[in-house]
């Protein structure tokens, strides 16, 4: 038995204020990690599909990894995990700062908050004592004032994390602050809590972090901090940040600029890491526990109208209000990711609903009136930062806006929807995944949306040493580290996603296993020898970051069954219009090219991408994940006769088709799928008898639609 | 010339572990407790500031013990040491370190004993807040220290 590997779990229901504390055994150590995989797995037994993501029934998981609390460098990182009221979806958002360290040495590895406070409360984590405080006087706050008053309350010694204005306002991507400017990102899970009414959780621990092998733990540390040592891309973190990135993504003229219309905007190099230190406007910021790399930055607008002060800015907030939105004015810019952070608001989503007003309006689909007074055009930075306190208020165009551009789009209508630059209702992350194509497959086959935080296959670009000589392993030669290359792509993506997913699950930080390439798989499975006494082969390790994989999946799967992997239209059909990549696309073709062999990689089923019952036997999932079989698709046959047979999928025999269903889909759905409107009242055949909207089908099912037929 | 522990707290940016592996030491696990060198955390303002003896000059934690539990050797590493049998206590040590250095740990009063000449907390340090080095701390720059903590109170409260 080992105890260091057992999960002490706290699960909070905020409905009826209790608290059940629950053990998860060490065999869910072997299996999970804990961290990101465990949050999987207990959001898919913990919910049925289908629960509205604002919903008491949505569970708000805060796990994390059994290296945080120990000097592991980078070994500080927190995953909270959701369904989000974005996407429908399953999503995982990570964050550093110092809360993770905190709940660990409080003696937690997890908290689930359930249920649906009445009023608006706030949760004490006092080692083992759980609490319940009124939060009336904070609910309005901004996180940082929020996270003042908690200190000042309760003590400096705790660790805060809390919703602002945009999590009150349930903004579909409003974020969750912690440690004053870490954010856990994307998906709207500061939504989530905000309909919790949870305005706060303040943690404090006095218990120790125990290891199996301090002796051996520390020297492995020390060879670990060795190769940080002589790392460029670690320095370069350390002195620049983040935005140390965009200097180089513009001069490559990859940068996404108006909405992703163009790709290099002159005077973008004035919102990059170089010049923002140079300036005197960024310093160094507060490093996440045990983390040497300390990428995260400070900055400050002394005086002006932009004048304030705030952690960060990161790269994509950076490249997604700014240069996104033509705003090359750093001190606009750093007022935006002020108010963000204050706000609670996803800067990169913030800044994809901005732009899709911007060329709405620009395109003539919307009034420019639609501002209220407001100069709706681009490089405004004026603007940027009084959109962005819209948003968070839902003031004005703010409340569309505050949709996101998926839901914004559908209720503008005409062509908005084609520069809504979205796929699963996420705003895609600043990458031009048109001239990158190992972030264009991992961008699709992301759980949560196109986003970075999924593999970020860096290597591909082979800009640093480690990167290239991790291209040339996977594929014995490092030619294929060309982003405009697709060849090879699905092999370098599948390394990075099962690296990050083990990253993610075991509390450390994706930069130090990807992105600098400094901690490989060898090494952790050293390290987790040392700090838990357990003993993984390499392939153990690989398929516990696969099984998470696969749960993220198969949650997305049981949601909506007709998922595809894809990326936001304009990147599909739009090719970039200038520069050394004028041309490249991810034209469907390209992109089902390297589907389908990452889905061969995977054992996936083909052209859908849906996790097979042998995978899931291989992996040991069918017998450990409670319901797991609702994921698995099977399959109805549809009939459409005589005028119905117009809305056949495209492709697709109208006299008979496949149609896969999951356990609650009723031919309802399947008229809704296919688009038959209901004023058609068609008559349905269910097997041969006389059906109706609201049955439930099964697999194997016929389903037979004809029009009213009359008799003669 | 003896070696000695300088900080520069400009390059701290608060990732604590230094604290960590000095409590391992103790401890033989991870703790807030148990450590000699702790950081003082402005979040708000990203300023941290390691805490810890500095082996001073003026030391008057000798002069502030009741039981003489306190000794300062000219040379050695480290020159300031409790003796724990003798320690009641009492924490007056604490009171009057101008730089905070003294932690009361399980009834005893608790000082950076530099590890007997191989600093944990400097291996853990890769930003290069924390110093071995061979030139000794000038006067000025352990002045400069003592200032700075006194006048953390008021940024850490904001």
């Amino acid at each position: 038995m080992n105890r260091l590997a057992e999960f002490r779990i706290a699960y909070v229901d905020l409905s009826r204020r209790l608290v059940n504390v629950k053990t998860m055994s060490s065999k869910d150590f072997g299996l999970y990690l804990g961290g990101r995989g465990l949050g999987a797995k207990i959001l898919y037994e913990g919910q049925a599909g289908g629960v509205d993501p604002l919903g008491p029934e949505n569970q708000l998981i805060f796990s994390t990894g059994k290296l945080v609390g120990t000097p592991v460098p980078t070994a500080g990182q927190l995953t909270v995990t959701s369904k989000s009221p974005a996407t429908g979806l399953y999503f995982k958002s990570n964050v550093g700062g110092g809360w993770a360290k905190a709940l660990r040495r409080a003696g937690w590895d997890l908290v689930v908050f359930t249920g649906q406070a009445p009023e608006a409360v706030y949760v004490t984590i006092d080692d083992s004592t759980i609490s319940f405080h009124d939060a009336t006087q904070l609910w309005g706050k901004t996180t940082r004032e929020a996270t003042i008053a908690l200190h000042r309350d309760l003590g400096h010694d705790w660790e805060v994390a809390a919703i602002g204005p945009a999590g009150e306002n349930l903004v579909r991507y409003a974020n969750i602050m912690v440690s004053t400017y870490h954010a856990a990102g994307r998906g709207g899970l500061g939504a989530v809590m905000g309909a919790k009414r949870l305005k706060a959780i303040a943690v404090r621990g006095s218990c120790a972090t125990a290891v199996a092998d301090e002796t051996g733990l520390r020297q492995l540390v020390t060879s670990v901090l060795k190769r940080i040592g002589s790392s460029g891309k670690a320095r370069l973190l350390l002195d620049y940040g983040t935005p140390s990135t965009l200097e180089l993504v513009n001069e490559r003229s990859s940068l996404p600029v108006r909405n992703f219309q163009q790709n290099h905007l002159a005077g973008a190099n004035r919102l990059g890491g170089s010049y923002l230190v140079e300036k005197g406007y960024m310093r160094s910021g507060s490093a996440c526990s045990a983390c040497p790399i300390g990428c995260h930055k400070f900055s400050e607008v002394k005086t002006g109208r932009f004048a304030g002060y705030s952690g960060g800015p990161e790269y994509e907030t950076l490249a997604g209000l700014g240069a996104g939105c033509g705003v090359t004015d750093a001190e606009a810019v750093l007022k935006g990711n002020e108010l963000c952070n204050d706000y609670g608001l996803d800067s990169i989503s913030a800044g994809g609903a901005i732009q899709w007003l911007l060329e709405s309006v620009e395109r003539g689909v919307l009034p420019i009136s639609i501002g209220g007074g407001l100069d709706l055009r681009w490089g405004d930075g004026d603007t940027l930062v009084a959109l962005i306190d819209r948003i968070a208020h839902r003031e004005g165009v703010g409340d569309l806006l505050a949709e996101g551009t998926l839901r914004a789009a559908q209720r503008v209508g005409g062509d908005s929807w084609k520069w809504a630059v979205q796929a699963n209702g996420l705003e895609q992350s600043r990458v031009d995944t048109r001239c990158s194509k190992a972030y264009a497959l991992a961008f699709a086959v992301n759980p949560r949306g196109p986003d970075h935080l999924h593999a970020q296959p860096m290597a591909e670009y082979g800009y640093f040493a480690e990167a290239r000589r991790l291209v040339e392993e996977l594929l014995g030669s490092d030619r294929y580290a060309d982003p405009v290359l697709t060849e090879g792509k699905p092999e370098i993506v599948r390394w990075h996603e099962d690296v990050f997913a083990i990253t993610d699950s075991l509390g450390i930080c994706s930069f130090a296993t990807t992105t600098c390439y400094i901690i490989d798989v060898p090494m952790l499975k050293d390290i987790v020898a040392a700090a838990v006494g357990w003993t993984f082969t390499e392939k153990e390790l690989l398929d516990a970051g696969r099984r998470t994989l696969v749960l993220e999946r198969c949650f997305n799967f049981r949601e909506d069954p007709g998922r595809r992997d894809v990326l936001p239209w304009r990147l599909m059909n739009e090719p970039i219009s200038e520069g050394p990549y004028r041309g490249q696309m991810n034209s469907a073709a390209e992109l089902e090219e390297m589907l389908e062999r990452y889905y061969e990689l995977h054992g996936l089923e083909p052209r859908t991408g849906r996790p097979t019952r042998d995978l899931l036997l291989s992996l040991g999932l069918l017998e450990d994940v409670v319901g797991i079989e609702a994921s698995l698709w099977e399959e109805v046959e549809v009939k459409l006769f005589f005028a119905m047979a117009a809305y056949a999928p495209l492709g697709q025999d109208s006299a008979s088709f496949k149609l896969p269903i999951c356990s609650r889909t009723t031919i309802g759905d399947i008229l809704e799928r296919l688009r038959i409107p209901e004023e058609l009242s068609s008559v349905i055949l269910l097997n041969g008898r006389g059906s109706s909207a609201d049955q439930r089908v099964t697999a194997g099912d016929v389903v037979a639609i004809m029009p009213p037929v009359g008799g003669g | 010339m003896s070696k000695t522990l300088g900080i520069d707290w400009r390059k701290c940016i608060g990732c604590g572990s230094c604290a960590d592996v000095c409590s391992a030491r103790i401890l033989g696990s991870y703790s807030n407790d148990g450590s000699r060198i702790r950081i003082l955390r402005s979040e708000l303002h990203a300023i941290f500031l390691p805490i810890l003896c500095l082996q001073c000059e003026e030391h008057p934690c000798v002069a502030s013990c009741p039981v003489g539990a306190i000794q300062f050797a000219e040379e050695g590493c480290p020159r300031v040491s409790v003796l724990e049998a003798v320690c009641v206590g009492c924490g007056s040590c604490a009171e009057v370190c101008p730089h905070r250095g003294v932690v009361i740990f399980r009834g005893k009063a608790m000082m950076c004993d530099l590890c007997s000449g191989n600093p944990a907390c400097v291996q853990m340090c890769y930003s290069g807040a924390l110093q071995w080095s061979e030139s000794g701390a000038p006067i000025a720059h352990v002045r400069q220290h003592a200032e700075q903590v006194a006048g953390f109170g008021r940024v850490a409260d904001e």
